[in-house]
Parts: C-alpha cells; structure tokens; sequence
C-alpha cells in the first residue's frame, strides 16, 4: 500500500520531464495566457508610437536644415547650392520611400484602428517633407535658382530684325528738290 | 543706370594696347640745333613738337588746348621758338603767343584781344628784350624772357578799322603798320612805355592794298612790302617815311606772268610773288631809290609734277633759297644764296634727293634747313610735308649715307602725319593662318615642351640660313598673319589728307598706305567716304568713296597689302554713299546730287538686290538747318531714283552732331532685366538717327542744347529734350536702347559736364507673363509680326536721368561683341543688386578705369569698336590727333582658353589668363611635392598594413 504523503521524484507519468514540485499546469496556462495578451497590446502601442516619432522627424531635422541654409547665405555659390540641393533631394527622396520608412511599424495582424493610425503617421510624414522640401524651394527661390519669373524666359523673346534699313550722311546744305 | 567707363583689367595693362603720337599736318617749321641735337620744331593746328633730324622720333610735343591752332613759327636765337595762332575762346577768336623752349617747355603764353570770329595769327616781332605781339588794332609787348606784359596799346575808337599787319621795332620806336580802309596806316609807338606818338595813327601816301594781302618787312626793317589793289604794282614803302611807292610789275616779271600773291616769307633786300598759273618770283628792291628788279623767277612745275619754294636766313643776313621739284619720280633740290642786298643769285647744279612718289606730284610744302659743310660750302636737309600730309626728311643721297639714314636715297625718315586727321576706321580679323588650326588640334600632353623646344631650334636654324631679304620677307609675312581668337586685325583707316591706311591691330605699325590723288588734274584733294567692308577672310575688299564735289570715284583695295584691285570714276556730285545694311555682298548705295541712285559694283547681281529692297531701303541726310529722308524708287526710264519723304528743321545757330547704332552690332537680349527680376522691353530700333545741336540764339537768349531721337525710316520723332543754360562740348552716344550724351551745363558754381543717360523701353504686346510665355514659346523672327516695323511700332517710352562727370568728354564709344551677350562697357545696368539709389554725381574716375594708363592720347574724336572671336574681348580704337587701340574685357576674360603651346612670333604672345606674374615655378614645385608626397606616403601605408597583418 502506497504512503500518503510520499512523492516519487522519478515518477513523471509518462511525461519526458518531471514538472517541479508544487507545479500547477492548470495554472501556468490561466496566467500565460492574459501575458501574451499584455504584451502584444504593449508592442503595437510601441511601433505606433515609433511611426508617430518617425512621422515628425522631418520636422526636426528641418530646423537644423533651415538653420544651415540661412547660413550658407542667399548667395549662388557652390556651397550653398549644394546644401540647398540636399535640402530639396532628401525630403523627396524620403516621401518617395515613406513605405520603407515605416515597413518595421507595420503589422500584419494590426485591426482597421492601428492600421489607420499608421496611414494617417505616413501621411504626416510625406507632408512633413514637402513642408521642409518647400522650405528649401523658398531657398531657391530667394538664390534665383527657379526659373518662375519672365527674365528666365527670356530667350524666347528674340530681338526684332528690322523690316526696313537706313542709312545717312552728312552735307554741307540742305538737298534741293 | 551707372556709367562705366572701360574698366581695364590689372593684367592686361601695357599688354594688349599701343598709342601713337601725331603731330598733325605741318604748317610751319624752323631747324634748330640743342647741343649735339637737331631738331626741327614743327606745328600744327593742334600741336607743336620737335622732331629729332636724324631718327624722325618725336623729340617733345606739346598739345594746344582745344580750340586754339597755331598758324606761324618764329626762332628766336638761344631763347626757343615763339609760336602764333589763334585761341577760340567764348565763341570769339584771341590771337595766342607762345614762347617755348628748345627742349620743349612752355616758357610762357599770351592771349591777346577778340578780333572776331575768323581772326589771322598776329604778327610779330622780335627784340633783345621784348616781343612785340599784334592782332586787329591791338598792339601788345611782352617782357622776351618772362612774357610779362609790358604795355598794350589799341587803336582809338576812331581808327577801329585798323588791321595791324606788320611791326617793326626801330630803335626806341615801334612802328605797327596795317590796312585802314585799303591804304597802308602806321602808328609809331614807344618801344619802353607804348605811347603813341603825337600825329597817332597815319595814313601813308600811295597805292591802296589788297585786301589781305601781308605787309611783308624785309629782315633789317628798312622797307615794308605790300601787293597793290589789282595786283599790278609791288608797294613798298620806307620805313619812316611818309610814302608808299608802287612798282609796276609787268615792267618786272617776265612776259605773260601775273602776280598772284604776296608771300609772308621775308626775304633780304627783297620780296617773294607767286604767279598765276604756278611760278614764282623773286623782285630785288634795290638800295635807296634803286628801282626794283626781278632777281629770280622759277617757272611753273612741269606737267604731272609739283615743285616747292623755300627760304631761310643765312649767311650774314642773306637767305638761302631752296627749289625742290618732284618731276619724273625723283626729288631735286637747287639752292641759291641771296646776299643781305637782294643781289640776283644763281642756282646750283639739281641735287637728287630721292624719289618722288605720287604724294609729292600732287603738291607739298617744303622748309629748308641750310648748313655749313666741313669744306665751307653750303649744305641743305628739305622737310616735305607731301599731299598726303606725310612728313620726309630729305637730304642729298650722300650725306643720308653719311647720317645713317635707314630711307632710301636722300629720304632719311618719313612721318604719316595723316594718321592725325583720321575720319573713319573698320577694323577686320587677318585671315586665320595654318600654324594656329595645327597647334589648335594637338592636345597637351606632359612632354608637351619638348617639341616646342625642338620646332623652336628648328625655326632658329631656318632663320640663320635666310637672308636678309628672305628674313624681311618672312617678318612680313608673319606679321600678316592673324590667330584663332581674332584679336589680331587689320585697322583701315580713312584720312582727311585723302589717304588710306592699314595699321596693324597688335602694334600699331602701319602695314601699308595708299594716297588718293586729286580725281582731275588742277582738282581739289578728294574728301574719303568709308571704309566699307565686303567679305571675310582673306577675301575681304575695302572700298572707299572719293568726292570732290565735281566727280567721284569708288576705290576698291585690298585691306591687308592696300594694293588696289579695282576703281570706278564717275562725273556728278554724290551726295550719299553707305552699304546696304545686311548686304551679303556687302553694295554700296550710292544716291548723286540730282537723286540718282545707283550701286556699286554696278553689276546686275547687285542691282537686281537694290531693286529687290526698293520698298525697305531708305537713308538721310544731315545738314546744319535740316535731315531730310527719301526713299528709294524706280525710275521711270529704268533705274532707281531717291524720293524725298520727309523732312526735320533743326534750330537755327546750331552745330550738330549726330549717332547711330550700328546694324551690324550684335544684340542678344531683347528685354533688361530689373532687380527684382521682372523685365522691361528694350526699344530695339537699329534705325534710330540721334542729332545732337549746341544752339546759340541770338537777341542776347541763354544758350541750349537739344537732343532730338528721329527714325529715319518714317522720321518720327521718337525723343526730344532741351537743356536750357547749357552747352558745348556735345558728345553723343547711341547704343542698341540706349542713348548717352554729355554736355556742358552752367551751374551756380560754375560750368559742370553733365552725361544724361536716356533708355528707351516699349510696351511689349507679346506676353510677358511666365505661363504665358511658356504658352506662346519662342518667337520666330522671321514672321513679319514679330519683326520691327518702323511704320508700326509704338513709340518708345524714355527714361532718363542726369549726372554730374568730374572731366569734359570728347568721345564715346561702345564695346561690341561677336554675340552681344557681354555686357557693354560704356554702361551698364544693375541687375541682381536691386536699384541703385539716384546720385546726382558720378564722382571721380578710378585710376584702374583708365584704359589709356600710360600713354596720353591727345584730342580724341571718335571711338570705335570691333569684336573679336571671343565672345568677351573686342578691340577698341580711338582716333584723333593721336590714335589708341586697346582690348576691352568687360566681364574679364571669362572665355579664354588657357595657355597653349604655338609657334607665334615673339611680338603676338597668345592670349592667356595666366601671365609672367603667375608663380609656374611654384605650381611645378608643388605638383611634385604632390606627386613624392604620395608614393612615400603609399608606401609607408603599405609597410604599415604588412606589419599589422603580421602582428
């Protein structure tokens, strides 16, 4: 007859490995389940907060981009056409890449809520950029560099040839006739 | 609007320019001796210089003040050479004396009193201690050594008809002769205080005068010689006596001769006559009451030959006389020495003095220069001054020999004194050589010195083995040749001494010249119209127009040897003569007195143009009271005629001048561009006409100056303005919508040259818009609508401002360029800088924006400009009594290719923008530098990298 309160260690019950004393398999399973349920709300919160942040990167970046352009001076010279060049290639070239940007806040499993709030941190971002890509138009603008007034088209105003010519000379008195 | 006045980049002074000096046309000379030195001091209307005998170099020149010429010279012992002339001052013409030393300085001057508009030089006389100056009825003495005025004495009111026209000092006593209603009149003055003697002025018994005729007084101012009335009788006159007596001279002069005029020359015991019909005369006027005898006459110059009279004091108050004769292509000269007495003389044996060119057969004046030889006999230099105004030294074959002179025969230097009276200039590219397509086609490589090097060995090695013939011939080919940037050019200029010129752009050196004889014999020198320019390259022909009222001639040369490849002479006054503008083969338009038009050449090919241009082609003419326009018609028996269209009264009293804008100048841009990058539409009209009037109203009215705009197409007056208060100088300047003029206005502080700048803009009926011009696209100036129709186009709207210029402007000119598109030097407008705020002056001129710098270029009247290949350099050439040719870089030397290795010859560097002042020793220096740097440098990293790997 088996002792009531003896526990044989090596008896697992058809079990690979013996759970530890005072394990409740009932239990573990009650509890891991509301974790995972925890921590998954807490990761897409996470990456939603992440996309907002990267959403408004451009605005920060700008300030210091402005702040190099009002530097570099109103003046066309190399230097600051070449930073009013980046100044106007990278917000585009960022916009064009939003997707890229923003494929690790993307998931697959979000609802209509999360993926909404996704679009709507891309969206913010693309304004964003043509925002500071207008602010280096601005630039380029005030340089000379955009040919948005009529001295930039010019050429196609040609110098009117004369229909008719003219010559003269000088005399001594006035031509009789 | 700012003017800009031809910024001259640091680099390119003294590099890329050259100035000549002129004298002008020689009216009178005296030989001087300055230590070991000989000069002969010449003068001109503009200057007197003294020329180094034996080189012909200018020795000095002093340049008068504008306005005033010098008319004589007199030598005055040690103390220099004393000049007279007139100063036009206040509208009123002063006589002027000037002292100046032998070395050139201006020992002091005079003005003596108005005498009117058209004054004679004032006579002279001279003293140990006092110069004696008289013009009009004014008589004036001048301390000799400072010119300190020592006392004027005028003719009383009553006697204000007096013409002063001789002094002669005698003993305490000046005595001032001159012309009172036609008869000789004396006043005798104290030579120490100028007081009038009791009887004042005295009319002297005898023949009445010629009018204008001089009052010659023979050398010891015993007698005073005059020309009667009807110049029949030789009036002399005894100093201090009473009367005057006539000599008949049909009783002296050989049969069938006339006396023609009285010769200022003074002669020993004697007079001087030209005859008429050529010839001359000497009349010997005997001692006492000796009756006057002919001592010598010299018949007319034979036939298509010109012969010249010269005196000069010699020996013990003799005179030698010279007679030069240009006859048969050869220069003569004979002497004979007139004693103090008059007494006859004979002439020595012809001495050839070299040959006569064409120059010399068409007339000249001579002055000669005696001298003792070593063997006691009697030397003597001939200065010629030819038809052409070209200035010779002549001696006898010999004694150029003996001097070193580099002329041959007896011409030892020759002066083109033309060059001073220059009245038009094209300037053409010399045609592009071999040598520059060849080096333009190698690349530079490393090695590139080395067959530099080797070509130049070369070229040294072939220069040894030539003669000096071939090695002449050979400089002078090389000095025809013209670069790949066509900055070396051929200037053609035309002269008012009826010659033409081709000066070489780099140097100045004129490469050939070409005299245009009167176009009848006994004709007048013919007036030159041009140069017209047909053709490129090495085809191009220079044509130029020769009038003389009576008959005119189209002369066609070849522009860089001046040889003449065809000449057409017609009968008829021509009144007009220009080339067709945008003629490809470049027909002249010439419209006689009686409107005739015809075409040269007068081919069908050229006819058949003018035929098909009736209804475009107009001209003008400009004369003091009006422009008058025509058109161009065909005539009813075939042909063209000239229809007058229209005509424009200019004010009375007025001189004018006038501008145009050339067609030929390029234009690139049709509209300007304001500062804040908005455009306004340039009024681009190449026919504008712009006359330029400096009015003096009578009654007493303050003096004004006009400025009328005219198309002288429709002649519609597109501008007017008047400037009350003001006046001359006038200088004018028409650019493509631009026109610039100076004058002189008379402020509250005195006279202020004034430049006004006046743009003219028009309403644009094109778009102007961004959309729509990107809409409408790029016109096409071949459509009749957007092309510029003098009858059609609206007026133009006129801005202007004025501005105080801190010197008096002669000239302006304009730079041209082959496309247009670099700025124009003589203005310029701000562009990207915003406006410029108004400022009624312009301040001073900065030192670097004188394009002259070290040359003084004396009395300029016209600039001209003339572009090159590259688009930022054209050459500007001034002309005037000196001429100045420069290359002008407005917006630097942007295009220029850097430096490249050419066989040039020494005297035409390339054009570069590295010059001798760029450090090549230290960019070589620090290009191997670089180069050890980096192998030592790659070297240790690689250690470096091994030994880490080995770590």
């Amino acid at each position: 007859m088996p002792r009531r309160w003896a526990v044989d260690l090596a008896d697992c019950s058809g079990k690979d490995l013996c759970d530890p004393p005072g394990y409740s398999e009932t239990y573990r399973e009650e509890h891991d389940t509301k974790l995972t349920e925890k921590r998954s709300f807490d990761m897409a919160a996470l990456k939603l907060k992440k996309a907002k942040e990267t959403a408004w990167a451009p605005a920060k970046s700008f300030m210091m981009t402005a702040f190099m352009l009002w530097m570099s001076g109103s003046g066309v010279h190399p230097f600051s056409i070449m930073m009013t060049g980046y100044a106007v290639y990278n917000p585009i070239n960022s916009a064009l890449n939003v997707n890229k940007q923003f494929k690790p806040f993307a998931d697959p499993k979000a609802d209509a809520t999360m993926r909404g709030a996704l679009l709507m941190a891309k969206a913010t971002f693309v304004v964003l950029n043509l925002l500071a890509m207008s602010g280096a138009l601005y630039k380029m603008n005030t340089m000379g560099l955009l040919p948005n007034t009529p001295s930039d088209w010019a050429s196609f105003l040609v110098v009117p040839p004369p229909v008719q010519v003219s010559t003269g000379s000088q005399i001594s008195a006035p031509l009789a006739h | 609007m700012r003017a800009n006045i031809l910024p001259l980049a640091a680099t390119a002074a003294g590099k890329f320019d050259w100035a000549r000096e002129n004298v002008g046309s020689v009216g009178a000379a005296v030989f001087r001796s300055v230590g070991s030195q000989r000069l002969a001091v010449v003068a001109s209307e503009a200057a007197v210089a003294g020329i180094d005998l034996r080189t012909g170099g200018t020795a000095w020149r002093r340049v008068l003040p504008e306005g005033e010429s010098v008319g004589g010279l007199l030598a005055l012992g040690s103390s220099g050479v004393l000049s007279t002339g007139v100063a036009h001052r206040d509208g009123r013409a002063h006589g002027s004396v000037r002292l100046f030393s032998d070395s050139g300085a201006l020992l002091w001057d005079a003005v003596l009193d108005a005498v009117g508009d058209a004054a004679a030089p004032p006579v002279t006389a001279a003293t140990d201690v006092a110069i004696y100056a008289a013009s009009a009825t004014s008589v004036l003495a001048l301390h000799a050594a400072t010119g300190k005025e020592l006392w004027r004495w005028t003719a009383p009111a009553d006697k204000a008809g007096l013409r002063v026209a001789a002094l002669v000092p005698q003993g305490g006593e000046v005595r001032a002769y001159g012309v009172l209603d036609g008869r000789l009149a004396v006043a005798t003055l104290g030579a120490s205080d100028g007081a009038p003697a009791s009887k004042g002025v005295e009319l002297i018994k005898g023949e009445a005068l010629l009018g204008g005729a001089p009052l010659v007084a023979v050398p010891d101012g015993s007698r005073l010689v005059s020309l009667s009335a009807d110049k029949a009788k030789l009036v002399v006159h005894a100093v201090g006596s009473g009367k005057a007596e006539a000599h008949p001279l049909a009783a002296l002069l050989p049969a069938g001769a006339a006396a023609e005029a009285l010769s200022p020359t003074p002669l020993p015991g004697g007079a001087l006559l030209s005859l008429a019909g050529g010839g001359s005369a000497v009349v010997a006027l005997g001692k006492g009451s000796a009756p006057a005898r002919l001592a010598k006459h010299v018949a007319p110059a034979a036939a298509g030959g010109a012969q010249a009279l010269a005196a000069a004091e010699w020996k013990e108050g003799g005179a030698l006389l010279a007679l030069a004769r240009a006859e048969a292509g050869a220069l003569t000269l004979q002497t004979c020495e007139l004693a103090a007495d008059g007494a006859a003389c004979e002439w020595s044996a012809a001495e050839p003095l070299g040959e006569a060119d064409g120059e010399l057969g068409a007339g000249f004046a001579a002055w000669v220069g005696p001298y003792a030889r070593k063997d006691g006999s009697t030397g003597a230099r001939l200065l010629v001054r030819s038809a052409g105004d070209a200035l010779a030294l002549h001696v006898r074959a010999a004694a150029a020999a003996a001097e070193g002179g580099k002329g041959e025969g007896g011409r030892l230097w020759v002066r083109e004194e033309a060059l001073a009276s220059v009245s038009g200039a094209e300037l053409l590219p010399l045609p592009a050589i071999a040598i520059d397509r060849g080096a333009a086609e190698q690349r530079p490589f490393f090695g590139f010195a080395l067959p530099a090097v080797a070509d130049g060995i070369k070229s040294r090695l072939e220069a040894l083995q030539r003669s000096a013939a071939e090695a002449e011939a050979e400089a002078k080919r090389l000095l025809l040749l013209g670069d790949a940037y066509g900055s070396r050019q051929v200037v053609v200029a035309a002269t008012a001494a009826s010659k033409l010129f081709g000066l070489h752009s780099s140097t100045g050196a004129v490469l050939w010249s070409r005299h245009v004889p009167p176009l009848a014999p006994g004709a007048p020198p013919p007036l030159l119209r041009g140069p017209f320019v047909s053709g490129s390259g090495a085809t191009a022909l220079v044509h130029v127009v020769a009038t003389d009222g009576g008959r005119w001639a189209v002369l066609t040369v070849g522009p860089f040897d001046g040889s003449l490849v065809g000449e057409r002479r017609e009968e008829g006054e021509l009144v007009h003569a220009a080339q067709l503008p945008g003629s490809a083969a470049g027909t002249l338009l010439l419209v006689d007195a009686s409107l005739g038009a015809t075409t040269h050449p007068a081919t069908p090919a050229a006819g058949a143009e003018l035929a098909s241009r009736l209804s475009t082609t107009f001209f003008h003419l400009v004369s003091p009271s009006q422009v008058q326009g025509f058109g161009l018609v065909a005539a009813a028996g075939g042909g063209v005629r000239a229809s007058a269209r229209w005509s424009v009264a200019l004010p009375p009293a007025a001189s004018s001048r006038t501008a145009y804008f050339s067609h030929r100048a390029a234009v690139h841009s049709a509209v300007r561009t304001k500062g804040d990058r908005s455009v306004l539409h340039k009024y681009i009209n190449r026919n504008v006409l712009a006359v330029g009037s400096e009015v003096k109203p009578a009654g007493g009215e303050a003096p004004y100056v006009q400025l009328l705009l005219l198309d002288s197409v429709s002649g519609r007056r597109l501008h007017s303005a008047r400037h009350s208060n003001c006046a001359g100088p006038l200088s004018l300047l028409l650019g493509e919508n631009t026109l610039l003029y100076s004058y002189r206005a008379e402020g509250r502080d005195g006279p202020q040259t004034t430049l006004t700048a006046a743009e003219l803009y028009v309403n644009s009926s094109v778009a102007s818009g961004v959309l729509s011009l990107l809409a409408m696209g790029p016109l096409d100036p071949s459509l009749r609508k957007n092309q510029f129709d003098a009858f059609a186009a609206p007026p133009p709207l006129v801005l202007s401002q004025s501005y105080a210029f801190p010197t008096s402007i002669a000239a302006m000119g304009l730079t041209l360029t082959q496309k247009g598109i670099t700025p124009k030097q003589m203005s310029a407008a701000d562009k990207e800088e915003g406006l410029v705020p108004y400022s009624p002056s312009l301040g001073g001129i900065n030192a670097l924006q004188v394009v002259s710098h070290r040359h003084t270029v004396a009395r300029p009247r016209a600039i001209v400009a003339a572009p090159t290949v590259l688009e930022s350099t054209s050459l500007v050439f001034s002309y005037g009594l000196d001429l100045f040719l420069t290359r002008a870089a407005p917006a630097r030397t942007f295009d220029q290719p850097p430096p490249r290795v050419t066989r040039r010859p020494p005297p035409f560097p390339p054009p570069r923008q590295l010059n001798e002042d760029f450090n090549k020793l230290g960019l070589l220096g620090a290009c191997l530098g670089m180069l050890v740097a980096t192998v030592a440098t790659s070297m240790y990293s690689a250690r470096r990298d091994l030994n880490a790997a080995w770590a």
